[in-house]
């Protein structure tokens, strides 16, 4: 028997035949039968229908032949109903010479090719060979969707599944770029109250490094769970990206592990974490000023010597804990945003992220932790914008604007109102002030910009803070000065007539001003 | 600040136009009045005086309807522009539509010195 037609093949394929010709049914079936197929035959389409429910199901079946004439349905609705109930199989119609309409017809409804009659053995063998592998092909990539899909939710679901204990207090996004992605989180209940999480990002941007990133997710897990210290995971971890990279194998160039760990415990003072090349973690205060935790080593993988000695970091008046990937921050610069007003949006309505305007080039995860656990996240302020600038930076002071514009409208909407210009005139008169007086507008001295969100108050805080000496005046009446409209020190005037409150700390090297968000003063 | 080089050509920031029935000079701006345009302004202003003179009108007519922000450098040169029209004898007019630069103005005082004329209209810009 040639097996020629069938050999890309596990099993034989079965065609489905309906013809009401009976030499024309006899041929194909011999035909067929000669190429290595199974074959099933009817004369009606009516009956092909009744097989296909009774006997032989879509999915047995790798091509259906039929007959355009036929009494009763017409070949061609039963092509319709056969693709219809699965579009992976290839469908094929037998017409009269030069009957080109039908043949324009059944192309426009999915039938993979057309006979005319007379049908040689020839002709009849080569299109049912495509037809067949063409349904093979199809089913393939239907049962890789499947498979993706079924990936990606459980890779969803992985990195979202939170102990009941963290439920209120963790907020997670996670996009990965694949179906699969190299980010990921990792929680684990010590008992007690006491919890770790763990963020990495494995280094690569294709879908080996989700794969990739499954393994060390169960190494740490596997680690954890035998009771030992998240150290011994970074340690392990280390050892095996090393080993991995010095046996030469061809993915030795792929495999790095940025992690950021934190370990807590209900009553402790300090929250304990370790950052292996992830972006820096950063908490803000119950005033809304950011603090951002820039102790970083190397990734994983990098180095022989492992130090793991966590840092401390002080909760004391600490209200929220971030740490993310660097797909975050990549895709801000993007669009250009500050990193932290993507935050915001992610942490509070998903679509955000369907929303934009561009595509993210890397996964993304981030994760916001509730430090104080009888606080909601709405009674704390959550940072929206937080940014460094030299003092050479002045030359650029509309650019800069733009960007605070950017950012506080992509956060904010139009909650604002007009009252969007008074806070900007407020911001550029503080900068103008900062980057001139406190940085000399020097390209070493920087100034710092943040901006605080407290959704219970319906308030924003700005603070700008410089390097400069400060002054030695008393700031209550440099404050009263201003507000008596003396003329000196317009700027500040100004950023404290529009705003709602205003103060100057630090001998005047800080200024903060509150504006409600509302769109009248 | 050393913005010069990024200073705008100050024609493509203001146009002006006599009307000499009413006595007005009306200068229209095109841009919003802070640090960074303050330059090209100051010497636009001169431009026009230079061209239109200070015979066949009273009132200068300032149009910043179109402008949305206003800053401290911007108010100064505001502050500048009428000693200057004052000493020649003319008044200054000033339209507005931004409620942030009306606050400004009269946070500053400058609504005593001049005609302060300001009809609120969203910002679309």
């Amino acid at each position: 028997m040639p097996t020629d037609m069938v050999d890309f093949l596990p099993q034989k394929p079965v065609v489905l035949i309906v013809e009401d010709d009976p030499h024309g049914k006899s041929f194909m079936e011999s035909s067929l039968l000669h190429s290595g197929c199974s074959v099933h035959s009817v004369w009606t389409a009516e009956e092909a229908i009744e097989v296909i429910r009774d006997t032989c199901p879509l999915e047995q079946l790798s091509a259906v032949i039929t007959d355009y004439r036929l009494p009763g349905i017409s070949g061609i609705e039963l092509l319709k109903w056969v693709r219809s109930r699965d579009a992976t199989i290839s469908t094929v119609i037998i017409t009269g010479q030069g009957e080109k309409s039908i043949v324009e017809k059944s192309l426009a409804v999915g039938v993979f090719d057309y006979l005319e009659k007379p049908v040689t053995h020839q002709v009849l063998k080569k299109v049912m060979t495509g037809a067949i592998r063409k349904t093979s092909e199809q089913r393939k990539i239907e049962a890789d969707k499947e498979g993706l899909l079924a990936l990606e939710n459980l890779d969803q679901q992985m990195n979202i599944a939170v102990p009941a204990g963290l439920g209120q207090r963790l907020s997670i996004f996670y996009k990965p770029l694949h179906e699969v992605g190299g980010d990921f989180l990792l929680t684990h209940d010590y008992g007690n109250g006491r919890y770790v999480l763990v963020v990495g990002d494995i280094s690569g941007h294709d879908i080996r490094s989700g794969f990739v990133s499954t393994y060390f997710q169960g190494l740490f897990k596997g680690s954890l769970e035998s009771s030992a210290a998240i150290e011994n995971a970074f340690r392990l971890s280390n050892k095996s990206l090393k080993s991995r990279s010095k046996s030469g194998g061809v993915d030795q160039d792929l495999i790095s592990l940025s992690v950021s760990a934190i370990d807590f415990g209900p009553h402790d003072d300090y929250v304990m974490h370790w950052n292996f090349g992830l972006t820096p973690c950063c908490t803000i205060d119950k005033k809304g000023r950011i603090h951002t935790y820039d102790r970083r080593r190397w990734p994983l993988g990098w180095m022989d010597e492992l130090e793991t000695d966590p840092l401390s970091i002080l909760i004391s008046d600490k209200t929220l804990l971030y740490i993310y990937t660097d797909g975050l921050s990549e895709l801000a610069d993007f669009l250009n945003l500050n990193y932290f007003s993507l935050l915001y949006r992610f942490l509070r309505k998903f679509n955000a992220f369907q929303d934009l305007p561009v595509k993210a080039k890397d996964d993304i995860l981030a994760i916001r932790f509730l430090l104080i656990g009888q606080m909601t996240v709405d009674q704390t302020f959550e940072p929206i914008l937080s940014e460094h600038y030299a003092g050479v930076e002045i030359d650029h002071i509309d650019h800069l604007q733009s960007n605070w514009r950017r950012s506080l409208s992509f956060v904010l909407g139009d909650r604002l109102g007009d009252r969007l210009y008074d806070l900007l005139i407020c911001i550029r008169e503080g900068m103008i002030n900062a980057l001139t007086h406190g940085c000399e507008s020097s390209p070493d001295k920087f100034a710092h910009l943040q901006i605080s969100i407290n959704e219970d108050l319906n308030l924003l805080r700005v603070f700008i803070d410089d390097p400069g000496k400060g002054h030695n005046f008393k700031l209550e009446n440099r404050v009263s000065e201003i507000a008596r409209e003396t003329g000196k020190n317009l700027g500040l005037g100004i950023v404290q007539h529009l705003s709602d409150d205003f103060t100057i700390d630090n001998q005047g090297t800080s200024l903060v001003f509150d504006f409600k968000i509302t769109p009248e003063k | 600040m050393t913005s010069a080089a990024l200073e705008p050509d100050p024609a493509s920031i203001m146009q002006s136009n006599l009307e000499a029935r009413k006595s007005r000079l009306h200068v229209i701006l095109d841009t919003d009045v802070t640090s960074s345009h303050v330059g090209a302004l100051r010497k636009g202003m001169v431009n026009i005086f230079d061209e239109v003179g200070f015979d066949g009108w009273k009132y200068l007519y300032l149009d910043m309807r179109d402008c949305r922000m206003i800053d401290s450098m911007g108010v100064n040169w505001l502050f500048a522009e009428n000693v200057r029209l004052k000493e020649n004898n003319k008044e200054l007019v000033i339209r507005i539509s931004s409620p942030a630069i009306n606050r400004v103005i009269v946070f500053s005082g400058l609504d005593k010195l001049i005609t302060l004329k300001y009809r609120r209209r969203k910002q679309t810009r």
